[in-house]
Parts: structure tokens; C-alpha cells; sequence
């Protein structure tokens, strides 16, 4: 029986949400102040009119929605999903106040895609647009990585202890320490230490290639923070082919993978267990699916002789594969070039590296290295079972920071939410090809998408179907936040109108 | 009364550093493997076609 929401839960559901808008809010006054210093005034205007608007609406919801009441466990989920609805409409105007996109619809698919950290956008003329607009799409998508949550948990939250229910329902459900205020500054020094270090490798290499060093720093931030968070957004239309460099391919591929491990993973590795990185389930299966992937395509691109070395084979077949597991979306191909260049099984191979994805509780998105890990254990078990004598007692083991003893509701849970990201990549697939477009295609597209990961073989344009950009919005959402939260949300709704008060 | 110490329990503590910066190396050492490994397959494709 569903029961309506009293006006006590509205509030405490309007408070948070307004927390979190407010971190957005703050969050602009970073590209207000690049304008700023680099004298672009158009933008200043633009991010002080978004910023108002942010703070506006945050805290006339503190003001509105006051109660002492803490974050239960459904009211911190529909904060999660709902708060990065709000966010991306009211952080949308910025993009659509620069004149670069077509409608707000656009604007609001980049700023879903820079939250979620997929990287396909709609904005026109990337390669002159204000250093500002670049710094907000980097930065949406590296706050986004670590989630809009964790940035409020760190800043604003302060001991709440509810805030761990948004910070599960954003998708991230590990605790790196006892406290999830601690956690979520664990996660920051991770993500801030990889930042320094990053950016510097990506600033010097640019500053190799010739470019100037104010460009080189931007760059090597911006594209630190499209890597790390595994976005994908890139300062220049060509993404990474922009460079054409051996060193710039190599640095971003560090970064992306390290950008899609566990956090778990990370702090435990930092805090002196190593081995972790040889023994984790998520590391198995990563390195077994991008090595089984890169080895498909590397093998159909060697038979049809699209690239004339092993070099450059390596460099264009383990670089896209590379992005696509880890869900980041750099490219050194032009778009069409999956299409017209790496065929039907290149094509293929890499659909199948971006719907497996990155690894749960990381920055990156797909179904993950961790229930693709817990579902070929549990085949395995059930193989062993089947040819065991009937009492013998078969138990499975996976080892993720610990050993943990795989239970029913483990692959259950596995087995439900894998469903799910299958039936989101089959319905994108489905609605791109009744729009006319190729199958393959429509599922490389909509499966990069849902996945988070910004790939693109040409589908995603300013001039696709309104319904597809909406699809496609819902997707990256529904992917990014694993669909537990967003079907809290659903349920909360439908409580409003059909719940018994 | 008991002095409050907080920087002692910082996650950001110097002492901490020489294992993050341990840590960082060894994630760099095991992507530049994959990476490698990579390299390998493209070599042996090229070889083979």
C-alpha cells in the first residue's frame, strides 16, 4: 500500500535539494571567476545571472522548507535523483545564455552529459567557445564524477546522518571509512592528489607539443578532469585526435583507467594493500573484458587493414577500447570512422567495452566490472553444482577489498540491475532505429549513452529527433545513478497522487 | 583537560604521503601492464595479417 507523503517529507526533501543546488550555485563561481580574469564579459553576465538563480532557488528552499527532521532512507534517495533534475535545468543556463545552443533541450542534454559524465554533446561551434563555458563543462563533469552529492556531503552537509542515503543513491554505496563525511573527503583527496599530478603530466606534454602555457594548463585541466572523471568533454571538436601525440594518448590513458577504478579500490592501494590490484574481482574482470575486446578489434582491424603498423593499430584499436570500458569517451577517430573504418566487428567490440563499463563506486558508468565478476562466479558455482554429487556443499568466494561469500542476494542484486542497464541499451537501441537510423549504430549510440561513456558514431546531433535527445537524457540519468534512486523518485511521485493519506 | 589535536587525524597528514604516492605509482605501473599487453596484440595482429 502506498502512502502519501506527508508535508514533512516534502520539506526535508526541499531542504536537501536546495543544499545541493546551492553547491551547484557555488560551483559556477569557479568559471565566473576564469571570465573574470580573462576578461570575458559576456560570460561574467552569463554565470552571475545562473549563479543568482542558483542561490536564489537554494536557499528560498532553506527558507521555505524548514525542519529539523534528518534524511531517512527514501527521502535520501529521491534527493539524489531529483537534485540532479533540478541541477541540470538551472545549470543549463549558462550554456543556453552563450548562444551555443540550439534550444534549452540542447543545453540541458550537455549539462545531464557533463553531470553524468557521458560526453556527448550538442553545443555548436565548440572550438570557440569562452574559456568559462570550457571551464563549467570540465567542471560539471569531474564534480559530476565524484557525484553532486559527495560535493555537497563534503561542504555542506556537515554530520548529517541521513546524507549516507544520498550518497547510496547517487550509486556510490561503499564506505572507503566508518564515517561517510570522512568517505566522501577520502574520495576528494584521491580525486584532487590525481588532479595535481594529471594535470602537470598533461600540461608538460602540451607544452612539448608547442602550446602556449596558459593553453597548456587549461588543456591539461580540462582534459585531466574529461579523463578522470572518464566525461569525455575535451576542449577542441577533434577530442584527443586534436593532439595527435603519442605522449598525450598515453598520459590520458593512465588517467582514464585510473579514473574508472573502485574509490575502495583506490584507498585501499593508497593505504599500502597493493596486491588488491592483482586480486579484486572489478580488476579481473576489467582487464579480462578490455583484453578479450581490444584483442577482437585489434584482430579485425589487422585483417582489413585499415592502419598500415602495429603502432598505429595499437595507438587508434587499445585507445578507443581503453575510453569505451572505461566509459570515458575520448576519441582519436572522427566520429563516422567507427562506421566507415572499423566495421561491424569493431563496432561491435566496442559496444560491448562501453555497456560492460567501469567499476561500481568510481566515476565511470555501465553495468560494471564488479556484477559481471559476481555473475560468471555464480555460473561457475552452478556449473560445479551441477556436476557435484547432489550433497556436497558448493561455495563461492569473491574477493572485492575482502573476501565475500557469494549469497543469492548478492547475484540477485547482481543479476536485477544488469537486467536493467540491458533493458535501457535494448529500448535506446529500439527507439534510435525507429527513427531511421542503422541498428548497430542506434545500439552503439544508445548504449554509449547509458552507459556514460560519450563514444559517438555520428547519431547524436543538434539535429536528432527531440525524443531521442530526451531518451538519451533519461538514459545518461537512469545509467549514472543506477536506477534504484531514480525508481525511488518514480515511486514518490506516484505516492503523491495515488497514495492513501 | 584534553587537548584537541585534529591535524593529528587528518586524511591529509604528512606522514600519509610516501603510501599515497606508493599507491598512485603502483595504479600507473599496472595500466602502463594493460597497456602494454595492448602494444603486444597489435605487434602479433600485424604479424599475422
Amino acid at each position: 500500500m502506498l502512502l502519501r507523503p506527508r508535508l514533512e517529507d516534502h520539506l526535508v526533501i526541499g531542504k536537501y535539494t536546495g543544499k545541493i543546488i546551492i553547491g551547484v550555485g557555488l560551483l559556477m563561481v569557479v568559471p565566473l571567476l576564469t571570465s573574470v580574469v580573462l576578461a570575458e564579459w559576456d560570460t561574467v553576465l552569463d554565470f552571475v545571472i545562473s549563479v543568482a538563480a542558483c542561490l536564489i532557488f537554494g536557499f528560498g528552499t532553506q527558507l521555505l522548507c524548514r525542519t529539523e527532521r534528518d534524511l531517512s532512507w527514501s527521502h535520501g534517495m529521491v534527493v539524489a535523483s531529483g537534485s540532479w533534475i533540478v541541477a541540470t535545468v538551472l545549470g543549463a543556463l549558462p550554456h543556453w545564455l552563450s548562444g551555443h545552443e540550439g534550444s534549452y533541450l540542447d543545453a540541458m542534454f550537455d549539462v545531464m552529459s557533463g553531470y553524468t559524465t557521458t560526453g556527448l554533446y550538442l553545443l555548436q561551434d565548440l572550438d570557440h567557445i569562452s574559456y568559462g563555458l570550457n571551464m563549467w563543462r570540465h567542471l560539471l563533469t569531474y564534480a559530476g564524477g565524484q557525484g553532486i552529492v559527495v560535493v555537497a556531503l563534503t561542504f555542506l552537509f556537515k554530520g548529517a546522518a541521513g546524507a549516507y542515503t544520498a550518497y547510496v543513491g547517487e550509486g556510490k554505496d561503499e564506505r572507503l571509512l566508518p564515517n561517510v563525511i570522512q568517505t566522501a573527503r577520502a574520495i576528494w583527496l584521491v580525486s584532487l592528489t590525481w588532479l595535481v599530478v594529471g594535470a602537470a603530466a598533461l600540461t608538460i606534454t602540451g607544452m612539448v607539443l608547442g602550446q602556449e602555457p596558459l593553453r597548456a594548463v587549461l588543456h591539461g585541466l580540462w582534459v585531466f578532469m574529461g579523463a578522470w572523471s572518464t566525461g569525455g568533454f575535451a576542449p577542441q571538436s577533434y577530442n584527443t585526435l586534436y593532439y595527435h601525440s603519442l605522449g598525450y594518448e598515453l598520459v590520458t590513458i593512465v588517467i582514464m583507467i585510473a579514473g574508472s577504478f573502485n574509490f575502495a579500490l583506490h584507498w585501499a592501494v593508497w593505504t599500502g594493500n597493493r596486491k588488491e590490484l592483482v586480486k579484486n574481482v572489478e580488476m579481473i574482470s576489467f582487464a579480462v573484458t578490455l583484453s578479450l575486446t581490444v584483442l577482437i578489434a585489434t584482430f579485425a582491424l589487422a585483417k582489413a587493414g585499415v592502419y598500415p603498423d602495429a603502432m598505429t593499430l595499437f595507438r587508434k584499436a587499445f585507445y578507443q577500447l581503453a575510453s569505451g570500458h572505461t566509459t570515458t569517451g575520448f576519441s582519436t577517430l572522427y566520429s563516422r570512422a567507427f562506421v566507415t573504418q572499423w566495421g561491424p566487428i569493431g563496432l561491435m567490440a566496442t559496444t560491448i567495452a562501453m555497456a560492460v563499463g567501469a567499476s561500481a563506486c568510481s566515476t565511470g558508468g555501465g553495468i560494471k566490472g564488479i556484477r559481471v565478476g559476481v555473475i560468471s562466479k555464480a555460473l561457475l558455482q552452478d556449473i560445479r553444482r551441477a556436476v557435484s554429487p547432489e550433497r556436497a556443499v558448493i561455495t563461492a568466494k569473491i574477493h572485492h577489498i575482502k573476501d565475500v561469500v557469494l549469497g543469492d542476494g548478492v547475484v540477485r542484486s547482481a543479476m536485477f540491475i544488469t537486467i536493467a542497464y540491458l533493458s535501457l541499451y535494448g529500448l535506446t537501441a529500439i527507439v534510435g532505429t525507429l527513427y531511421g537510423y542503422d541498428f548497430l549504430q542506434s545500439a552503439f549510440e544508445g548504449v554509449s549513452a547509458a552507459s556514460n561513456t560519450g563514444l559517438s558514431c555520428g547519431v547524436t546531433s543538434p539535429s536528432m529527433p527531440a525524443v531521442m535527445k530526451v531518451l538519451y537524457i533519461l538514459a545518461m540519468w537512469l545509467g549514472r545513478l543506477e536506477f534504484m534512486s531514480v525508481f525511488a523518485l518514480g515511486g514518490h511521485l506516484l505516492s503523491m497522487v495515488r497514495g492513501r493519506g | 583537560m584534553r587537548a584537541v589535536q585534529p591535524r593529528e587525524r587528518g586524511l591529509a597528514r604528512r606522514e600519509r604521503w610516501p603510501l599515497y604516492a606508493a599507491g598512485l605509482l603502483a595504479e600507473t605501473g599496472f595500466i602502463l601492464a594493460l597497456t602494454a599487453i595492448a602494444f603486444l596484440m597489435a605487434v602479433v595482429a600485424k604479424a599475422v595479417f
